[in-house]
This record gives C-alpha cells, sequence and structure tokens, in this order.
C-alpha cells in the first residue's frame, strides 16, 4: 500500500472525504480600474495560511478585465510576459484550477496584477480566491 | 542512541496509529527546540517521494530535508497544535477509492480538516 499525494486521489473519481475537506474563500479590496490601464497591482491580504486553488470573477468584470500576473511572494503564475483574458477566470470558466501556487500567508500576499480591456473604467473591481486553509 | 525502524503498516488505521508514533517524536523535538518554526512559517514544502519509497521523517527532518510528503507534514502539524496546548489535535490517513492509495491529514481539536499537504504544494482540486 501507498501514500501518495492528492494528485493521485482527487480527480474525475476522486475522493469524496478528500472533497468534503473545507475550502475558504478570499476575497479583494473593491478597486477601481482606469480605462485600458496595464498594470493595476492589487494586493489580497490574507487572515490565516491559505493557498488559493482557483480566482474568480464576476461575469460581468471578466469580460473587461485581463490578468497579467498572479503572485505570492516572488512566485509568478504567468509564464509569459503577456495578459490573459479575464474570462478564463470567469465562474463558468473550465481548466481554471491555478496548481502552481505558493502558499500565502498574514506576512505573504496575493499580488494580482489586473488591466482594462475596455476604454470605460471598471468601478469597485472585486475578485475572489477559494482555496484550503488552516486556522492558527 | 538512534534506530532506524522498519515496519511494515497495511490499513488506514495501523497507519493512523504509525503517525501517531511520528507526532509523538516530533512533539518532543519540537519541545526540545530543534524544531522553532511552525510548519507553516518554515518554507516547507510538499514534495512528493518517489514511487516504491516511502521514508516517514520527523519535523526536525523534514526541516533539514526541506519538503516532506503527507504523513511527514500531518506528523510535524499535529505535533505542532499539541505542543502548543491543542491536545485534541490527531493524524488521520483513509483509504480513497483508488485501491492501495490512502491519504493523511490533520483533524483539529474542534472536528475541522485540514490538509497540509494541499497548503504546501500538492495538486489542487481535480
Amino acid at each position: 500500500m501507498g501514500i501518495i499525494g492528492y494528485d493521485d486521489i482527487v480527480g474525475a473519481e476522486g475522493d469524496l472525504e478528500a472533497k468534503n475537506l473545507p475550502q475558504s474563500f478570499v476575497g479583494s479590496p473593491p478597486t477601481d480600474i482606469p480605462p485600458s490601464a496595464t498594470g493595476v497591482v492589487i494586493e489580497v491580504r490574507v487572515l490565516r495560511v491559505f493557498r488559493p486553488d482557483r480566482l474568480v470573477f464576476d461575469r460581468t468584470d471578466a469580460a473587461k478585465v485581463n490578468v497579467r500576473d498572479v503572485k505570492i511572494g516572488t512566485t509568478s503564475l504567468n509564464a509569459s510576459n503577456n495578459p490573459v483574458p479575464g474570462d478564463m477566470f470567469a465562474p463558468d470558466a473550465t481548466n481554471a484550477m491555478l496548481r502552481q501556487t505558493e502558499t500565502a500567508s498574514p506576512n505573504l500576499s496575493i499580488n494580482v496584477t489586473i488591466g482594462n480591456r475596455t476604454t470605460v473604467a471598471v468601478t469597485a473591481l472585486n475578485f475572489g480566491f477559494i482555496g484550503p486553509s488552516a486556522s492558527p | 542512541m538512534s534506530a532506524t525502524l522498519t515496519m511494515r503498516v497495511e490499513t488506514p488505521v495501523e497507519i493512523t496509529a504509525a503517525l501517531e508514533a511520528l507526532a509523538l517524536i516530533s512533539e518532543r523535538r519540537i519541545k526540545a527546540g530543534r524544531v522553532r518554526a511552525g510548519l507553516y512559517e518554515s518554507g516547507v514544502r510538499y514534495r512528493r517521494e518517489p514511487r516504491g519509497e516511502e521514508k516517514w521523517l520527523a519535523a526536525d527532518e523534514v526541516l533539514k530535508a526541506g519538503y516532506g510528503d503527507c504523513e511527514d507534514l500531518v506528523a510535524w502539524r499535529v505535533a505542532e497544535l499539541r505542543a502548543r496546548g491543542e491536545r485534541g489535535a490527531r493524524p488521520l490517513a483513509y483509504q480513497t477509492r483508488r485501491p492501495g492509495v490512502v491519504h493523511c491529514i490533520v483533524v483539529r481539536a474542534n472536528g475541522q480538516r485540514e490538509d497540509p499537504s494541499r497548503l504546501l504544494g500538492m495538486g489542487g482540486v481535480g
């Protein structure tokens, strides 16, 4: 009998008990994104250890913004210099899991760099992360 | 004095029992000052062992290696919580739906489940 990681046990036929592990969420501070902005950095602070599994935008906002980077500490999730459309992180997006994230903590924020794809300001942009956390 | 133990554990219950022993050893080493950082502040990350290899590491050994897999991280976390007074924290190994595959997590004193492996780098929910 081997003891193997989560990748092996949670898939299409994944384990019910593992899937029932608590997921937490973290919200961004509502932030205005000026028209045609290319790099507004939004710092998302966490109150306890948290590792994001998924980034989710409001459906309407997803169509207006792009994501240049998601960074925890110095680890960037963008493997290029180019932004990706916010639609990749719409509520109904598929294959939107973030699998290579570091662990955020009260001393290590999540920094998301956002652009505005439109010529109209996006007001009070608010997005969320879903993932496991641990109480202190 | 030191000893390397070889023991075959075959069921989740036996693995949980062995995890208790590893947590006890880790707790003693934490209390002796051999590990000063908490698991999540230590910089340690999850790393799966090569297939067929299964080394169980106490907290100080995980810290030295810089990584551990599920049973190593769970034993450290349980030891840390108990050393801080959360005596009801315990390890739990369970059989997954895939034959022969077991995973280990922490059950906190309030019943909440915590998966140090996922928090420290294991793949996300599929």
